[in-house]
């Protein structure tokens, strides 16, 4: 009767996502931050308000509640920002829910810390950006952000909430892996690093400035298992060779769990296959929820055109590649980003891919 | 303890459940077969494991030997985990 969530995910977990019922929604119940990093791939001058208000926001989890969804994930921006938190928090938990949280912890105050003490979250996820005042705040643009990290780190610490902490490594931050290692392992806190920066949400390419290198990246993930494992790599297969999609699925548009098992609802209720490919989007109060998933499968099942860059690539189970970094890229879910096609080069070995015809290519003939 | 519908199955999942491994979201969860989907039903009033098992006997056409020894494991189970709690005959009128 009892399950992990690995023996959930074999079973009723393997079945969802053959019969395509929604397990997990990522809810951004708000996209307004009190920091200003760089690579924020919320995008918010094309969307703007008035967003979900609490009535809304509880509408919104009475309809993933009944659609079958169990583990809910608050993002925001900054999920604290929002002053009726606690309302939409508790309301969430009362549903039943399995809820995580990300936040930057520059916000967690003393009221916070007590509601996450008395009613926990299943979890936690905070955004770390340095060790160190300066390399923190080289990222987030704001003096005086890591003071109040630390301060809310310690009080989730305090409440006994399970931490994870993230770090997305860009070129303000790869040459400091050691350090934001160090300061996790000296507060017993699991460290997560990735290495992939998205562009922002609209397609803007400013994140993806801070990108680094894609042979910097294989580097980087060497350099962070022998710093989890206190021991190399071992080499031979890479786990992402073994990656494939389940049959018949790598032939589809999309190969994760994108509108198959999950689903993103952003601020102002448009409800979406992914967090950063948002087209098509559907407002979920106002629609039927069967016609939403049903019109979001036929998007993310669709066969993917023999003309898509990435048809009939034998890497493509487990390349970091997607209809939704390609659109970000280049404004068309079948061409790619090159970017991720590198990096999945490099991790096989292979020469630099060449890259795809610009779709605009034939306009300058 | 909430009851969910999940993928076609009922879970009962703890209300206070925090992941032991944050990096893969692992966590504890309660599958209800069929038997213990209709018992689970039955417990929103207090009722006595011989009441229980002899609903079982006329739903599922169960012997009530083997379906009261059922239900107990089943209690004991629900117990454990927190899902259930005994009352005295006089609280639970």
């Amino acid at each position: 009767m009892r399950l992990s969530m690995d023996r959930f995910e074999e079973t009723l977990g393997a079945r969802a996502r053959r019969e395509r019922q929604p397990l997990s929604c990522l809810f951004e119940i708000t996209p307004r931050c009190n920091l200003r990093c760089h690579f924020c791939y919320v995008a918010l001058d094309p969307y703007q308000g008035p967003y979900l208000d609490t009535g809304q926001s509880r509408q919104v989890l009475d309809i993933i509640e009944r659609a079958g969804v169990l583990w809910l994930t608050l993002t925001g921006g900054e999920i604290f920002s929002r002053r009726d938190f606690a309302a939409i928090y508790e309301y969430a938990l009362a549903k039943g829910f399995l809820v995580t949280l990300y936040t930057n912890a520059t916000m967690v105050t003393e009221s916070i810390a007590r509601l996450l003490a008395d009613r926990p979250p299943f979890s936690v996820e905070v955004s770390i950006y340095g060790a160190d005042a300066a390399h923190y705040e080289s990222t987030t643009q704001i003096p005086g952000s890591f003071a109040r990290f630390e301060r809310g780190i310690e009080r989730l610490r305090a409440a006994g909430v399970p931490l994870l902490m993230k770090c997305p490594i860009s070129t303000l931050s790869s040459d400091h892996v050691n350090e934001l290692v160090q300061w996790c392992k000296a507060r017993s806190l699991p460290f997560k690093a990735d290495p992939v920066i998205d562009a922002r949400h609209d397609g803007g390419q400013q994140p993806t400035l801070y990108r680094i290198e894609p042979r910097r990246v294989l580097a980087l993930r060497d350099q962070l298992y022998e710093l989890r494992h206190d021991k190399p790599r071992p080499s031979g297969p890479l786990p992402e060779c073994s990656v494939h999609g389940e049959v018949g699925e790598t032939e589809e548009l999309y190969t994760c769990g994108a509108g198959r098992i999950a689903l993103f609802v952003d601020a102002l209720g448009n409800a979406s296959h992914c967090v950063i490919d948002r087209e098509p989007s559907f407002p979920i109060l106002e629609m039927p929820w069967d016609q939403i998933w049903s019109e979001m499968g036929d998007w993310v099942t669709q066969p993917l055109p023999a003309h898509a860059s990435c048809s009939g690539c034998s890497l493509r189970g487990g390349c970091g590649n997607c209809p939704a970094r390609a659109r970000l890229a280049t404004g068309s879910p079948f061409q790619k980003d090159q970017y991720q096609c590198d990096i999945t080069h490099a991790i096989h070995g292979l020469p630099a891919s060449r890259p795809a015809p610009h779709p605009l290519g034939a306009c300058t003939a | 303890m909430i009851a969910r519908r999940v993928a076609g199955e009922t879970v009962l999942i703890p209300v206070a459940a925090r992941t032991p491994d944050p990096e893969f979201k692992s966590a504890w969860l309660f599958v209800l077969n069929a038997t213990g989907e209709y018992l689970w039903s039955l417990l929103d009033a207090p009722r006595s494991s011989l009441e229980l098992a002899q609903n079982l006997t006329l739903e599922f056409e169960t012997p009530v030997g083997p379906a009261h020894a059922d239900v107990e494991a089943f209690l004991a189970a629900l117990h454990k985990i927190g899902a259930v709690h005994q009352v005295t005959d006089g609280q639970a009128e």
